[in-house]
């Protein structure tokens, strides 16, 4: 008898976007009946583990590498009734805004193609917008959800860091990097999100306590809303008018929007990437070919350790050389301290912030979906402020999609909420699609 | 010329699991049966902290008079390694579990300070063969406790009976079982000696030392050693030896140029490890009132204490009440261990008793030394008093 799960399949074999997929995963011999998730496929980025499947994380290190375990976040999701499909192509080890960087090439933008899908989650977004999956489970380290939804038109939602259990998750960058949803429907990542929270024994010593109240009806009457002004930098004509529509349609429900000041982007993007790369100096140390992927020659341990490192794409090289850097004992306070002192302030301006709005509204890249090679390094200096300071933060994160450029390239908006506030967030961005796709 | 000692002491906690993960800890099961993707150091995998773990490193605290920390941290260690699956060591650099703390030697009544005792996980183990070399990752993620002491220390026999006192105390509050010879406890020793004008020289670090003697004998070698070269107008270079002990000598280890940087960091994937003040109260409350230590510096001088007799009763709580309330009559150390030690541990193998759970009450045995004392019995019929102490009763 044929079930659901063939029809999944051969949408896949159809439908997939070039070098989005990494594999198609076994199905189930019975799909689940009952959970609040029952017989929904979802899509994994693919370093995220799977017991039996590879875990390529993007990259040539891992090609022949299989996972003996399943990641937390899969497992809630199964114990929920979904069913995981297939695994997706991601930037190397998750690193990348734009999805270039992948050892398994680009992963092709359904809504906008022959540009960037956006990275690190490229493949993950890329499969949710050509409709071969409702919803995918990837991460979010610095916009890695946000940013390629919002190139492929679809939403993308990071939660509180400590929502979900990390266990399974090989981030490379520890304290940025959590499991993270794309999907085209707002209630789904409402119903994920409640399967995903976090239980006291997910394997993740860092957890936080996150709200389960499930309100559905949000009034902007009398909520305040926060709009950043970006000063120097930029942003996209079209964007720019994307955020001030929405801005009136709040205005219209009642709502209030007041301007601020946004902190400096070159201090962010520094102290983002000073902690990023130190994290994933050391999280990819164990890739050495000892006990994973494959193996290569050399005269000494010291030898092979080196050849087999040597297959890491550039992005990561550079990154990893970045961390090392700023960890050496004599750059430690200047970089990596100072880092984590911005970070501090950076929680603290936040912190500020929610004293007097319930939210913020930006921009969740200053332009659309480029051509590949085309990111300048301005845009991607800015690109990276505006979602990695949610990141730096803790803070739960939405990019929703808003509109299209001349060119028809979609482009979406961001909405910061309070930490540990997660529901909060979704149901006033349930609220905010529902005002947009009126206004 | 002075010498100069310090001790960074490596000590495997007794727990049930491995420092981050539930794997067990037993010593000398098959290669490769005690592991998972945590200490396989697994993409994806993360710690958690064993609770057991941070209970014995608080214990130890105690015991040595340290400051148990409310709050400390985990930090990375990063190098590469076989023997090291994740390519960093998880510890406590910058805020360890315990800081200071002491133990006084009980002949001297020399204080030595203890800087630090922090967690850590062990590594894997290197196994060169013939035709290639090995690791048995069953080691990997063992719990430690590494303890550092100042350089207090001005000779080996300091450090001999230094690392007496710290093992006794260590194995009687379960802390570890303290064998050596299964890696459970590791001492590294480093030595510098002071130059003519009493600055200290270079230091060097000697590892691979398998028992006390072993160490005190190395140390004997190495302050020998810098000693005849800085005479000779030679440099101390600082590098690490190896102990070759079937030789008596050492030798440094082939080892890269330049000073190691481990580039740490503070673990992203833990919390700081926070302990309510109301459990640390709790775990201080588990401290027996007299520690080896303390009996040592009580009974150590005495007249006619021998060394190996007060080790055997900071020890055995049951021998030590005994002596004490003998002790406490006739104040006669070396009669009292005559008869407890000598005679009675005779009567014992005669006739197949406990030699260290006496079958006497510390009163009995008082009162005997006591009208032994008095009456001067002849020595007879104090051991026909002595054997029926033990079986008319």
């Amino acid at each position: 008898m044929k079930h659901d799960g063939f029809e999944w399949q051969r949408k896949l074999d159809q439908d997939a976007p070039k070098n989005a997929l990494i594999d198609k995963l076994p199905l189930p011999e019975h799909l689940p009946h009952s959970g609040p998730l029952a017989a929904l496929p979802f899509a994994v980025s693919n370093n995220i583990a799977i017991a039996g499947a590879r875990l390529t994380c993007g990259s040539k290190l891992l090609e022949d590498y299989i996972s003996p375990y399943t990641a937390t976040a899969v497992l809630s999701l199964i114990q929920a009734g979904a069913v995981p499909v297939c695994t997706a192509n991601l930037d190397e080890f998750g690193m990348g805004l734009t999805g270039q960087f992948s050892a398994y090439g680009m992963p092709q933008n359904p809504s906008a193609p022959g540009f960037c899908p956006g990275g690190a989650s490229s493949g993950a977004a890329a499969l949710v917008a050509s409709g071969c999956v409702p919803l995918a489970l990837c991460s979010d380290g610095g916009g890695c959800a946000r940013l390629p939804a919002s190139h492929c038109g679809v939403i993308g939602w990071k939660p509180s860091y400590g929502a979900y259990s990390r266990y399974g998750l090989t981030a490379c960058a520890s304290s940025l990097e959590q499991p993270a949803l794309i999907a085209r429907d707002i209630s789904l990542i409402k119903a994920a999100h409640n399967c995903l929270i976090s239980k006291m024994d997910s394997g993740d010593a860092i957890s936080a306590e996150a709200s389960e109240e499930f309100h559905t009806a949000v009034q902007f009457a009398n909520m305040r809303i926060a709009i950043p002004e970006f000063g120097m930098f930029s942003i996209q004509g079209e964007i720019q008018t994307g955020i001030r529509q929405a801005a009136s349609c709040i205005q219209h429900a009642g709502g209030h929007i007041f301007t601020c000041a946004f902190p400096d982007t070159r201090l962010i993007t520094a102290s983002f990437y000073s902690i990023a790369c130190a994290e994933a100096s050391a999280n990819l140390a164990r890739f050495t070919g000892m006990l994973s992927g494959k193996q290569l020659n050399g005269a000494s341990w010291e030898e092979r350790f080196a050849n087999y490192r040597a297959l890491l794409g550039d992005e990561a090289k550079k990154r990893i050389a970045l961390g090392a850097y700023v960890l050496k004992e004599e750059h430690y306070e200047q970089y990596y301290l100072r880092a984590q002192a911005y970070r501090k302030q950076l929680i603290a301006w936040f912190k500020e912030i929610f004293t007097h709005s319930a939210f913020i509204l930006l921009p969740v890249s200053s332009e659309t979906a480029k051509k590949p090679g085309g990111l300048t390094q301005h845009s991607y200096d800015l690109a990276g402020a505006l979602t990695a300071c949610s990141n730096l933060a803790g803070l739960p994160a939405i990019s929703l999609p808003c509109g299209k450029d001349k060119d028809g390239k979609p482009f979406g908006i961001q909405m910061i909420g309070q930490k540990n506030k997660d529901m909060e967030l979704l149901n006033a961005a349930e609220a905010m699609q529902n005002i947009l796709s009126k206004g | 010329m002075k010498t100069r000692i310090g001790l960074e002491i490596h000590v495997e906690l007794n727990t049930k699991s491995k420092m981050f993960c539930s794997c067990g800890t037993a010593f000398g099961l098959p290669a490769g049966s005690q592991c998972c993707p945590v200490c396989l150091g697994l993409p994806g995998a993360l710690p958690t902290v064993n609770a057991e773990a941070v209970h014995l490193g608080a214990l130890a605290g105690f015991a040595f008079h340290s400051h148990v920390n409310s709050v400390s941290r985990f930090d990375r260690k990063q190098y590469f390694y076989p023997d090291l699956p994740k390519g960093y060591q998880i510890t406590q650099r910058f805020f360890p579990l315990c800081t200071g703390g002491n133990i006084t030697l009980p002949d001297t009544m020399k204080k030595i300070r203890i800087i630090e005792m922090h967690l850590e996980e062990d590594a894997g183990k290197l196994i060169h063969k013939e035709d290639a070399s090995y690791v048995n990752l069953n080691r990997c993620g063992v719990p430690l406790l590494e303890i550092v002491t100042a350089p207090d220390f001005s000779s080996g026999d300091e450090v001999y009976l230094f690392l007496h006192i710290l093992r006794d105390t260590l194995v009687c509050l379960d802390i570890t079982t303290g064998k050596m010879q299964e890696g459970a406890l590791r001492v590294d020793v480093n030595v510098s000696v002071s130059k003519e004008d009493m600055t200290y020289g270079e230091r060097t670090e000697m590892k691979n030392l398998s028992s006390f003697k072993a160490v005190r004998a190395a140390i004997a070698y190495e302050a020998d050693r810098q000693i005849k070269a800085i005479q000779d107008g030679e440099i101390i270079l600082p590098e690490t030896r190896r102990w070759d002990e079937k030789g008596g000598f050492s030798e440094p280890l082939r080892e890269k140029a330049g000073k190691q940087d481990y580039r740490y960091f503070p673990e992203p994937d833990l919390p700081p490890l926070a302990l309510e003040s109301s459990l640390i109260e709790a775990w201080h409350k588990q401290i027996p009132d007299t520690l080896p230590e303390a009996t040592l510096c009580r009974i150590y001088s005495l007249p006619g204490m021998t060394e190996k007799y007060a080790f055997f009763l900071a020890n055995s709580a049951v021998l030590l009440s005994i002596f004490d309330a003998a002790f406490h009559e006739i104040h006669d150390a070396k009669r009292i261990l005559s008869w407890l030690m000598g005679d009675y541990r005779a009567i014992a193998k005669k006739y197949a008793l406990n030699p260290d759970v006496p079958p006497f009450s510390p009163q009995e045995f008082a009162l005997l030394m006591k009208e032994m004392v008095a009456a001067e019995l002849p020595y007879k019929s104090v051991k026909e008093k002595l054997e029926e102490l033990c079986f008319n009763r």
